[in-house]
């Protein structure tokens, strides 16, 4: 097949309809059913093609990219070396009680990593987002803390664990302590190899 | 610390929902294998858009760097990959929009015919697209792959809802004529 | 202090602050590329001194924080040094 084809292709003529039209009836999910379109076998070869399209259009890009040789990724490291220098500091947590000419913070981003590590350091859970509130500091404050969980890990002894590591290591730390402790499993992720049955 | 080691293999298995969630809280090795994880399918994006694989790592790379300072303010972290492509299609326009449209040279994109021996209906979509003026390609595959609006479209690149419809309307006769009234 | 000491006092106070148990690294002061990791000022009479460390999690806070300002002071060889800490990373 050539691209030499005459302008004047199978689609031109559409029984009084244009291709436009069709692809908006496509686009409403053929409802309300046109009867005039749906009689007509030039539109209904037209659909049909559009439709294909459509479904092959949804995997092109994945497509392209097992068609292409795997890139070297030299603008990541990039990418990665510029952000380190300005990882999200976020509010800054006066420590309370220190001698005079002495002042310290600890930033809210420290604290985050903190609680990020200690929950990668349990068995069976990842860390996701850490929110400290509210938003004003203060003597107390709640932690708001997402987590993945690995299939096969007793779900409650393992967020138990997690918040005992968190109870025992956070107060070293923060200078402030720690009211409401709120540990929320958002999914549950598949380890390879060790799938459900 | 220390027992963060094994995790980083591990953080490679998180979803994309937890990894956005961690990379807005400023853990840039969340970030990495998030935007690792997606840079195969965005870089084809951009392919397609800008047709100039040359360029497409400065663009990937704006992507990331605009993702990075934007994730704080993504609300739904679960649907980040839609997200990202949102950005690169900016990204990709930004691109467009500062080489002038004279440049605008077709590369080779990537394309079946030589490396594989099967030859389906994607290969002569493939290589349709790749006989269609840039233009009609490219508003193409920001409807159909990117299911933007045709007023996005227009908005985009900066020309007419009328415009992008016409072309639109080309690109698909020429498609399916390609691809043949076989179905 | 003179602009001649003042290099000289920066990497005294880097090398003892990053001598203290728990401190784990200076971070520079800015997001900067290059940007120093000490900050002196001085100005009526008193001296202040800027880090930002990241320290290690099984060292409490406050105890890196009275190091790091105890070993700062010891080696700007004066007590009357205002010492500002930034905890950035603990790992």
């Amino acid at each position: 097949m050539t691209d030499a084809r005459p302008p004047s292709g199978p689609f031109e003529d559409l029984d009084g309809h244009t291709l436009d039209e069709l692809v908006d009836y496509l686009d409403r999910g053929r409802t309300p059913l046109d009867p005039g379109i749906e009689a007509s076998p030039a539109c209904r070869i037209a659909l049909a093609g559009l439709e294909r399209l459509r479904l092959m259009a949804g995997g092109l890009l994945e497509e392209d990219a097992a068609l292409e040789r795997t890139h070297p990724d030299c603008w990541m490291t990039t990418v990665l070396d510029r952000i380190s220098l300005e990882a999200r500091p976020g509010r800054r947590f006066p420590v309370p009680g220190l001698p005079p000419g002495t002042e310290a913070t600890v930033t809210e981003g420290a604290l985050r990593g903190l609680v990020r590590a200690v929950g990668d350091s349990v068995p069976g859970l990842l860390t996701g987002r850490v929110r400290i509130e509210p938003q004003e500091p203060g003597d107390r404050m709640d932690l708001d803390i997402e987590v993945s969980m690995f299939y096969g890990f007793p779900i409650e002894d393992t967020v138990a664990e997690f918040r005992r590591r968190v109870v025992e290591i956070l107060p070293r730390q923060a200078p402030f302590t720690v009211g409401r402790l709120d540990v929320r499993v958002a999914d549950v992720v598949e380890l390879p190899g060790a799938g459900a049955p | 610390m220390e027992s963060t080691g094994a995790s980083g293999d591990l953080l490679a298995l998180a979803g994309d929902g937890l990894l956005a969630g961690r990379a807005a809280d400023g853990d840039s090795r969340a970030f990495g294998i998030l935007i690792r994880r997606h840079a195969p399918v965005l870089r084809a994006y951009v392919n397609r858009i800008t047709r100039r694989p040359s360029d497409t790592d400065d663009v990937l790379q704006e992507v990331a760097l605009a993702a990075w300072q934007a994730l704080p303010q993504l609300q739904n972290p679960d649907a980040v990959k839609g997200w990202l492509f949102r950005i690169a299609e900016r990204q990709a326009f930004a691109m467009l929009r500062k080489q002038p449209q004279t440049a605008e040279i077709d590369e080779e994109l990537p394309s079946a015919d030589d490396s594989l021996a099967r030859f389906d209906d994607r290969d002569l979509l493939r290589g349709a697209l790749s006989r269609l003026p840039a233009q009609q390609a490219r508003v193409w595959v920001l409807r159909e792959v990117g299911g933007l609006s045709y007023d996005e479209i227009a908005e985009e690149l900066d020309v007419p809802v009328s415009t992008v419809r016409g072309a639109l309307v080309l690109a698909r006769k020429k498609l399916l004529d390609v691809m043949g009234g076989t179905a | 202090m003179t602009d001649q000491l003042e290099p000289a006092a920066k990497d005294a106070v880097t090398v003892a602050v990053s001598a203290v148990p728990g401190v784990r690294v200076l971070y520079p002061l800015s997001g900067l590329p290059g940007s120093a990791v000490v900050r002196l000022r001085d100005h009526e009479d008193a001296l202040t001194c800027e880090l930002r460390l990241a320290t290690d999690a099984a060292v409490p806070a406050r105890e890196v924080v009275q190091g790091a300002a105890g070993a700062a002071r010891r080696a700007l060889g004066r007590e009357d040094v205002v010492v500002r800490l930034e905890i950035a990373s603990i790992e």
